[in-house]
């Protein structure tokens, strides 16, 4: 920060403050606390802040800083709690998301698969309904009171009897476990036929499927199918709206070097199936993205100038009146402007590998995430935990693997990440910088994931100076939060406990693999 | 300032610039510079720095960003001692909820128009709390589970009081014509 006298700037000046972290955006000086409230400052009140401590002459300032949480007073302290508590008491509802890969086969050959799929017409990679049932065992000895099974692959149809019988056996054993459970499937519904969904919808299974955009972009990463793709996603979503499902199927994408100069035709593909949202996430180096890294690879500036010109465009269409979200946004933002934990695995410290989720592989071994997983693909099992039948939940929890990826993604002891004003909002995944780097904790700033994070929170909050698009950002906030927040990032009016009747909720990891 | 060849040499006073702040800039440069750091023989209170861009880095630039970022991080780290009393204290109610009311009796949290060091000063009860915890936190052994995080539902929670193997629950369900047999054939068959 250019123009502050270092000499003025005393220790002293901070002490009835919120721990805070500061950054540069579009003019202004963004502070973020600890626990995620944000504050744009003008420059040379920070300049005044850091260097004569804080403004008491200057009313409206100081009225900021508590409104936002900055100072630690009578009035905030509650509300200042309230984020601590969602912030680092959220591992307590542990683990949630259970990932299971019914079969690695699959009839697509996606150019960015990260799983590693064989395929189709290969032996030996289904899950057998013996190893299913363990695999259910298991999930249900994990202590949270909500558990989200997700079948991934591969394409988990080509095993369709073992998805059956686990949606089955699963739901018996809950007659007498008694948790909340949830089934999402995560498919290429190439294979989706009347007899799968009247299954599927008479469970009420979560569906997600991969659409990379117009069939100019679909087609070259995944093969001939766009056309087949829509069809059946129409008919699977038109049966989910005729039935009232409450959760309608999703649309995911891979953003690779095919997707870079369609950014507008892509949104405009989702909505023209009848989305309103988009999840803009970039390919990764695992499986057999890495071999093709050539033909779809993208640079982290290159997908970052994709990412805002997708925000703009959404962000256009709403302001012409018409409701449609980005997802990755909307797990950032709801941090930021309500406070709310979305659970998304890859946005939290530590990482949700093995808190927030387990990957079970076809034949039983367990994995701390689906990442693992994937790289246990290619024959590197770092991250295997366990095997279903033969270690309990406990074995799994205090496996070395588990405790040391623990620690090698929490932010607040990661040198670079501790003192970064994104803190609240961001994740690490040490599995993937492992893959990368063949270090689990190598320097932050020469890992991808860094300067993707940190590039789409600079876009983020650059836009949310301008109070048109956070008028839109706090319309989607609303929604996904399910209740009104206040426009001002501070607490809610009875200091946080309406907060309290959010239901705990954990994101799916839809679609990583197909 | 020294420019030469292809890097830049910068000299910080640690009077100015806490020695961390320096090795935290040097920290983020490593990814794209060679980084030596020294401090100068005569006089131990000043810090060399010598930065050589990697492959495919400029050197345009280079001394005034790593001066902005030690700036940034001296300020980042006077901001994180400077709260780290506000911050031992919003820990201490976070991970001891029992003790909210106790604390929220004793925190010193007034905002006075005025800084006085005995304002800060908490009461011979808390500064035991807080010792107690500090004392807690040193026992604290990475190998356990304190907080019971490994542990099974069952053991946490107890069993249900009608658990049975799952493929018995569903047999007997059957038998009652409570579960529908087609759904369930396979498992009730295996």
């Amino acid at each position: 920060m250019n123009g502050i006298a270092i000499k003025k700037v005393k220790q002293k000046h901070f002490e009835k403050m919120v721990p805070f972290s500061f950054r540069k955006i579009g003019g202004y000086v963004l502070i973020v606390n600890e626990y995620g409230n944000y504050l744009f400052l003008e420059e040379p009140d920070f300049k005044d802040l850091v260097e004569n401590g804080l403004p008491y002459g200057n009313r409206r300032l100081m009225e900021d800083f508590q409104k936002h949480n900055m100072i630690f007073t009578k009035e905030t302290r509650a509300g200042v709690v309230d984020k601590a508590l969602k912030r680092f008491r959220d591992p307590a509802h542990i683990t949630n998301l259970h990932i299971i890969i019914a079969t690695l086969r699959c009839n697509l050959k996606c150019l960015y698969c990260q799983a590693n799929s064989v395929p189709g017409s290969t032996h030996g990679t289904d899950m057998s309904i013996e190893t299913a049932e363990k695999v259910v065992d298991t999930i249900f000895q994990a202590p949270s009171e909500v558990l989200s099974i997700e079948f991934q692959g591969g394409e988990p149809l080509l095993n369709w009897e073992v998805v059956k019988h686990i949606i089955k056996y699963a739901k018996e054993v809950n007659k007498v476990k008694n948790r909340s459970i949830s089934f999402n499937i995560v498919s290429n519904h190439t294979l989706i036929d009347d007899e799968k969904l009247d299954f599927l919808v008479e469970n009420e299974v979560v569906m997600c499927m991969s659409l990379d955009g117009p069939d100019y972009v679909h087609n070259k990463n995944r093969g001939d199918n766009h056309a087949l793709v829509v069809k059946n996603y129409r008919k699977v979503f038109d049966r989910y709206v005729n039935e009232g499902l409450e959760r309608l199927p999703a649309l995911i994408g891979t953003v690779t070097k095919h997707s870079l100069p369609y950014a507008r035709e892509i949104v405009d593909e989702y909505r023209s199936l009848g989305s309103n949202s988009i999840f803009v996430r970039p390919p990764t180096t695992l499986g057999v993205a890495q071999k093709n890294w050539e033909k779809i690879g993208i640079t982290t500036d290159e997908f970052l100038e994709f990412y805002a010109e997708i925000i703009d465009y959404v962000l256009e269409i709403n302001h012409g009146g018409t409701y449609f979200t980005e997802t990755f946004a909307i797990y950032i933002l709801s941090k930021a402007i309500a406070g709310h934990e979305p659970g998304y695995v890859d946005l939290k410290s530590p990482c949700g590998a093995a808190l927030g989720q387990l990957a079970y592989n076809y034949n039983g071994d367990v994995y701390t995430c689906d990442e693992a997983r994937m790289l246990g693909h290619l024959g590197d099992d770092t991250f295997k935990i366990g095997t279903c039948g033969e270690s309990t939940y406990t074995d799994l929890i205090m496996h070395k693997a588990t405790k040391a990826v623990c620690l090698a993604s929490t932010i607040e002891s990661t040198p670079g990440c501790s003192m970064c004003v994104y803190k609240p909002y961001c994740g690490i995944c040490p599995v993937q910088n492992y893959h990368e780097s063949g270090e689990l904790s190598p320097n932050v700033f020469t890992t991808r994931r860094h300067k993707i994070n940190e590039g789409i929170m600079d876009i983020l909050f650059e836009r949310l100076l301008i109070p048109e698009n956070s008028a839109v950002f706090l319309k989607w906030i609303e929604d996904y939060v399910g209740k009104r927040v206040q426009d001002d990032n501070a607490v809610i009016p009875d200091n946080g406990s309406e907060r309290d009747n959010v239901p705990e909720e954990k994101e799916c990891e839809c679609e990583k693999s197909n | 300032m020294k420019n030469g060849g292809n890097g830049v040499e910068m000299h910080f006073s640690t009077k100015l610039f806490p020695a961390e702040a320096i090795l935290g800039a040097c920290h983020k440069f490593l990814a794209k510079c060679y980084v030596r750091v020294d401090y100068d023989e005569s006089d131990a209170r000043k810090i060399i720095v010598q930065l050589k861009p990697k492959d495919g880095e400029t050197i345009d630039n280079l001394e005034s960003e790593f001066r902005d970022e030690a700036l940034d991080y001296s300020v980042k780290l006077k901001i994180l001692k400077g709260t780290s009393r506000v911050r031992d204290q919003i820990f201490h109610i976070v991970f001891n909820p029992e003790r909210i009311s106790l604390a929220s009796d004793n925190l010193q949290t007034e905002l006075d128009t005025e800084s006085r060091a005995e304002v800060f000063k908490l009461n011979d009860k808390m500064e035991k709390l807080l010792a107690d915890i500090e004392e807690e936190e040193e026992s604290f052994d990475y190998e356990d589970d304190p907080l019971g995080i490994a542990t099974p539902w069952e053991e946490k929670y107890g069993q249900p009081d009608n658990i049975l193997d799952p493929r018995q629950q569903i047999e007997d369900q059957a038998k009652k014509g409570l579960v529908i047999p087609t759904l369930n054939g396979e498992v009730v068959e295996s």
